[in-house]
């Protein structure tokens, strides 16, 4: 026992070690927001050096616009992510939710009843999926595979694939697009929900027993189980979760396109989302990882979006950036982990 | 201990028709097999004289031509426990670089100078059309290569290494060609001429690449190692199967798929899609899911998944003759994944109690 603590300490300060790199690798050990952060700040710093235009209020606030559907589909995926799994239907529930608030709305439904109606939907698409994992026993990723077409049909179908301009669709639901001025600067209402859902899910996660529930139920479901612990409740208030958050991506993407646009659910969501996670420092295999990671991931995404074309480097080089992204980001990663060994 | 194994392995080799049919009996492939018939039994009579005439079966048959050869490297991939989330970047890639090789050929047709890119499909030749595969294939070689050494050496898991590459590889590929599409019909024979007469080439490729999949995957040991490592890597390791070279392997022939279906792609379209492919790593998955390949590794069958293949592509294809809304193919597909995974499980937790 006495030599577990021991143990535990010396992985904690790691007695100063002699090379200055193993001592980088063990601070990077001890937190896991380190790694991403350091690549998003330096990512900040790369392009201000080289674009003039790269480091103003009004870019960063355009940078948190073009991030916030993503980084808040993003607090879902990472919940889905911790436990194990992986949400192939984010991007598919975020438009339906989305498509039914915008369509009621339209067809003269109440603003907030029908804003309350779209998160059902979404609860209800996670409920679905939340069904199918626990009481099935099917792998989330081929739930989800299935969820995404019948959501995206569903959708399609519903949507008529036709737009629903922005005229037609109460207050309420645009709201989010609303911004307050700090200075000269505009931050969007629908940032600042998806700031405060972070703060929310990063105290939830670390504060509470249902938050170490999850960590152990992802870290090892058959372990967690037999500790006492409701694996399935746990699943399931996860995908619910997971639905409820892109109901909100999707209010907040109703604000940001100023009307309800059904295409949405052809765009990346779904792979963005998880890129978000990934470069947060989560890892696929579960219970080891930390929410306010994604949200950094969803910057980084977005800071390199922003700043590529600013630093006079063609829009092209923007997939292959993010894919060697993800790849340095993983690599550390392992790098980083060899610590644990 | 090596010579009590060695009339066992002689056995396994010998038999490897039983052995066939048995593992075609333990697999689910009946089931969706009869699944599939009664689809197109379906259509044949609600829509009879125009689902069930031989023009649109060849046509179908054209349709999932280039998905069927993404998908049986993708049940190698599969098989192994794997995943690969990179094959759109590995089918634009091999495009890619099937038209820059055309693009650097030089050429005199009736005495005026141009590039190889720039042949009609008449004045066109083996040449031409083996420098496009050559280059083709190096392409999905090289991002199998990496996504193999990134997953089996480095230890990263399948799905963000692939994710990575995908990323990667589709934006080497509007690098190379700065986001613009160029057309070539120089490769258009491979694809739309007959060797034999009612069978486009397209079709006819597919069909070999899938009985070249049968054997690989089936018959040959490097099929059984394949299953091996996907059923316990740890076992596989231990029997003394080098686990990380072999998967490098399945990585590499996984991309070799994607690289040919690439070359296709081009030749069949007449042009590069930058841009294009997108879904088709989540439609050969969905494959070979729907086929009873297990996503747990280890189980795999090849028949199933070209029945994979073809199940979204009847119910497509019927769904719009018999004037049914095409999005219901979606929720029927997903339907039928769910049922067939859940099948697989059931399977699966019979065995092991």
């Amino acid at each position: 026992m006495a030599a577990a603590t021991a143990a535990a300490d010396a992985h904690a300060d790691f007695g100063m070690p002699e090379r200055l790199v193993d001592r980088v690798r063990a601070q990077l050990h001890a937190r896991a927001v380190l790694g991403p952060l350091s690549v998003l700040v330096l990512s900040i710093v790369v392009f201000a050096v080289v674009s003039d235009h790269f480091f103003a209020f009004n870019n960063f606030s355009l940078i948190l616009q073009q991030s916030m559907v993503v980084a808040t589909i993003g607090i879902g995926q990472t919940l889905v992510v911790l436990t194990s799994g992986v949400d192939l239907a984010v991007g598919s529930t975020m438009t339906i939710s989305m498509m039914a608030m915008a369509k009621l709305s339209a067809g003269g439904t109440n603003g907030v009843l029908a804003l309350l109606i779209g998160f059902v939907v979404g609860l209800v698409c996670g409920a679905l999926i939340g069904f199918f994992v626990t009481r099935f026993r099917l792998q989330p990723f081929i739930v989800t595979l299935a969820a995404l077409y019948v959501y995206k049909a569903l959708e399609l179908w519903y949507s008529r694939s036709a737009n629903v301009r922005g005229t037609d669709i109460s207050p309420v639901l645009k709201w989010t697009g609303n911004t307050i001025h700090l200075g000269t600067t505009q931050i969007p209402y629908g940032a600042i929900i998806m700031l405060a859902a972070f703060a929310a899910m990063a105290y939830a996660l670390r504060q509470t027993a249902w938050g170490r529930h999850v960590y152990a139920t992802g870290d090892d479901r058959e372990s967690a189980r037999l500790a006492g612990i409701r694996t399935n409740r746990v699943l399931l208030s996860v995908y619910l979760l997971c639905g409820l958050f892109c109901a909100l991506a999707g209010w907040i993407l109703i604000g940001r396109n100023q009307g309800g646009d059904p295409q949405a659910v052809t765009k990346d969501y779904n792979l963005d989302s998880i890129v978000a996670v990934v470069i947060g420092g989560t890892s696929l295999f579960g219970g080891r990882g930390r929410i306010l990671g994604t949200l950094i991931g969803a910057l980084t995404i977005g800071v390199f979006r922003s700043g590529l074309p600013l630093a006079g480097v063609s829009d092209i080089w923007k997939d292959f950036a993010i894919g060697v992204l993800i790849l340095a980001a993983v690599l550390i990663d392992q790098w980083v982990r060899k610590v644990a060994r | 201990m090596s010579r009590s194994d060695e009339p066992q392995m002689q056995g396994i080799e010998t038999d490897t028709w039983q052995q066939l049919l048995r593992r075609l009996r333990s697999a689910p492939v009946l089931a969706t097999f009869g699944f599939l018939l009664a689809l197109m039994v379906f259509f044949s009579i609600k829509a009879p004289g125009k689902f069930n005439t031989g023009d649109n079966l060849t046509r179908l048959a054209q349709n999932v031509a280039i998905l069927t050869v993404v998908s049986v490297g993708t049940t190698f991939v599969i098989a192994a426990r794997g995943i690969d989330l990179s094959i759109p970047s590995g089918i634009i890639l091999g495009e890619v670089f099937a038209a820059e090789a055309l693009r650097h050929i030089s050429v005199t047709t009736n005495g005026v100078p141009g590039k190889a890119i720039d042949v009609s499909a008449r004045d066109t030749n083996a040449g031409y059309i083996l420098a496009a595969l050559g280059a083709a294939l190096l392409a999905g070689l090289l991002i199998g290569l990496l996504n193999g050494v990134i997953v089996a050496y480095l230890r990263v898991p399948a799905m963000i290494a692939t994710l990575g590459t995908l990323g990667a590889g589709l934006g080497v590929a509007l690098i190379i060609r700065h986001g613009v599409n160029v057309a070539s019909y120089a490769l258009e024979p491979v694809a739309n001429a007959h060797v034999i007469p009612g069978v486009t080439n397209l079709i006819l490729i597919a069909v070999v690449v899938f009985v070249l999949g049968v054997v690989g995957l089936h018959l040959s040991v490097f099929g059984r190692h394949t299953l091996a490592i996907g059923s316990n890597e740890e076992a596989a390791r231990r029997v003394g199967l080098r686990v990380q070279r072999h998967l490098v392997k399945v990585y590499v022939l996984g991309g070799l798929a994607n690289g040919f279906a690439g070359f296709l792609s081009l030749a069949y379209f007449t042009t590069t899609s930058v841009g294009g492919h997108t879904t088709d790593n989540l439609q050969a998955i969905t494959a070979v899911a729907l086929g009873g390949t297990s996503l747990f590794g280890g189980v795999a069958t090849m028949f199933g998944t070209l029945i994979g293949v073809w199940i979204p592509a009847v119910l497509k294809n019927g769904f719009i003759i018999i004037k049914v809304n095409p999005y219901w193919q979606m929720v029927a597909v997903g339907a039928v994944l769910v049922l067939a995974v859940w099948i697989d499980q059931l399977r699966r937790r019979g065995q092991q109690r």
